[in-house]
């Protein structure tokens, strides 16, 4: 039965398809295109990537130069702020304080296991204000603002825009790129506390209301090992994450390609960058900020 | 030996009377060549209009004649200054002179239609007096602009997105002309219209002319508006379907001669026939 199916509707076509010049040559074309082309496609690829890398750097000077020359654009700066600002707002509040929870949860049954949940505030608030505040809210920005604003300025590429802002004499990284990098940057600290706050409520809520730790312990050895310099930490970091969210995702829907799929990719593009960016930095600037730390206070804090 | 006067070129090598200069003028994208030694000189009031089939680099060469794309070699003069060694601001005040209509009008989609025709008003950096103008002075060129472009100040707060392709054009011409530039480029301002509004679009391009004696040159490929617009043609032709040392310019001159053109390729394209071209279609 399979044999019959297999001869009798099978091979004809593939005979018949192989009869056909053009599919011949496109098969012979795309092998010939694979064999040899692992290292070519690995240069192809690194070579990309210098590119990029080189461009963004040219990208972030311009951002500079023109930052510092003239006043900012206050309606496309008013704009972004409210897209930043007031509109993420409850989204990283509410991921924060779910967050905040997780962590509750998570640490409680290593804690009690020796005994120490009575602790388990400092290391909920302490992990909140350095690390999961700040990349949480950067993570929320990237998503919701970032890919939106690759987006908008992709369309306007591919809608000529971005060339009729430049003949009428109007430099668009002044006029597009520039507020929002502002706008991004003077907000993203506001959500990053905003994080840290709705997770700190969260995780007490939990820990108090539901674990049944007492909430005066709770707060005191948090108070004993999170100190101002964490919540700063935490502060200098997104700054860093803003910074980056908003110039990636600007470069990249500058940089869009034609056509819709060009838009999309540019916000997939500015996302995914954006958020292997803000981890990659929370490494560096986190090895950073402790060693600065250290330096000045040799001392330290430490949690046992 | 003296050789025979160039009837074919109407512009005036007098270098002051030049607004738009081109040299050598050299563009590649990647491996593709799309302008090759492209040298052209236009003169203050001339309107030009550059014809040609799809992809032969119309488009490419207007961008570059201010700037919005920069030349692999080669040299444009803008009014004796060469864009090549102009820094960005020095660049921006120049093209603030200038008025470019895009082929989808490109209007800033999150600003009303008011808005978009300020713009130029607003934020260029143009040392025109009309920027130094009060806001109510600047609304009412605005609706004067409107008007001039034949359309209902109800239109005023709409948003481009709710107008048609026709009504868009006509904005785009608007915010074009807004600051009385010296030279306004047109990219294919007709394609795409109804034969009724593209003849508009032409009234509306030759007005401009008689009233602000600006510059024009325009990127078309319809014959119509090039014969009824301009004063002088320039066709381009693709770069690969030419030999090495031809000229990629097939013709330029006045429209009269364009009929009288020897060259195939030329008649070709106003009659707009494919004749030998059928033949490379791939029909099995």
């Amino acid at each position: 039965m399979l044999r019959t199916l297999i001869t009798e509707v099978f091979t004809p076509w593939t005979e018949k398809m192989a009869s056909i010049p053009d599919l011949q040559k496109t098969r012979k074309n795309v092998e010939v295109a694979h064999a040899p082309s692992f290292l070519t496609s690995v240069f192809q690829q690194l070579d990309r990537v210098t590119f990029v890398i080189g461009d963004l750097t040219l990208f972030v000077f311009q951002i500079i130069a023109w930052g510092c020359r003239l006043k900012l654009r206050q309606g496309t700066f008013v704009k972004a702020a409210y897209q930043i600002g007031v509109l993420s707002l409850p989204v990283v509040g509410l991921t924060g304080m779910f967050i905040g929870m997780v962590l509750a949860v998570q640490s409680f049954f290593q804690f009690s296991q020796i005994g120490m949940e009575s602790r388990m505030g400092a290391v909920i608030n302490l992990t909140l204000v350095r690390e999961l505040g700040p990349v949480l809210a950067a993570t929320m920005l990237a998503g919701r603002v970032g890919s939106a604003m690759a987006a908008e300025l992709g369309t306007m590429r591919v809608t000529e825009q971005i060339d009729a802002l430049k003949s009428m004499g109007v430099n668009p990284i002044h006029f597009l790129v520039v507020p929002r990098v502002f706008a991004a940057l003077l907000l993203i600290p506001v959500l990053t506390l905003m994080a840290d706050f709705m997770g700190i409520v969260g995780g007490f809520a939990y820990s108090h209301y539901i674990l049944h730790i007492d909430a005066h312990q709770y707060f005191d050895f948090s108070r004993q090992y999170v100190t101002g310099f964490d919540l700063l930490a935490g502060i200098i970091k997104s700054l860093f994450f803003g910074g980056c969210i908003a110039v990636v995702s600007c470069y990249f829907g500058f940089h869009s390609n034609r056509g819709a799929q060009g838009v999309g990719n540019a916000a997939t593009a500015a996302f995914v960058t954006s958020f292997v960016l803000i981890l990659v930095m929370d490494l560096f600037v986190g090895i950073s900020l402790d060693k600065l730390y250290y330096y000045f206070n040799p001392a330290g804090a430490s949690l046992f | 030996m003296a050789t025979a006067p160039d009837t074919i070129s109407n512009t005036d090598h007098t270098f002051s009377q030049n607004l738009v200069e081109t040299q050598k003028l050299n563009m590649r994208f990647g491996d593709k060549q799309i302008l090759r030694d492209l040298t052209v000189s236009i003169r203050h009031g001339q309107t030009v209009a550059i014809i040609g089939e799809s992809g032969c680099g119309k488009t490419v060469f207007l961008k570059t004649l201010v700037g919005l794309l920069k030349p692999t070699s080669g040299f444009v003069l803008f009014d004796q200054q060469d864009l090549g060694v102009l820094s960005e601001p020095e660049l921006s005040r120049l093209r603030s002179r200038t008025g470019f209509v895009f082929q989808n009008s490109a209007l800033f989609d999150s600003l009303t239609v008011a808005e978009n025709i300020a713009f130029p008003l607003l934020h260029s950096s143009s040392d025109s007096t009309r920027t130094k103008l009060s806001i109510d002075d600047q609304f009412q060129l605005v609706k004067q602009a409107l008007r001039e472009v034949g359309m209902a100040e109800t239109t005023l707060k709409q948003h481009p997105a709710d107008l048609s392709g026709g009504m868009r054009k006509r904005v785009g011409l608007a915010r074009a002309l807004i600051l009385q530039p010296e030279l306004v480029l047109y990219d294919e301002p007709t394609t795409g219209l109804d034969p009724i509004v593209s003849d508009i679009i032409n009234e509306l391009i030759m007005r401009s002319r008689l009233k602000h004696r600006v510059t024009s040159i325009l990127v078309t490929h319809d014959m119509k508006t090039a014969r009824k617009v301009a004063d002088r043609i320039l066709m381009l032709y693709p770069i690969h379907r030419l030999n090495e040392y031809e000229s990629q310019i097939l013709f330029d001159g006045p429209p009269s001669e364009i009929e009288h053109c020897t060259d195939p390729r030329v008649q070709q394209f106003i009659q707009g026939e494919a004749g030998s071209r059928l033949r490379e279609l791939d029909i099995v």
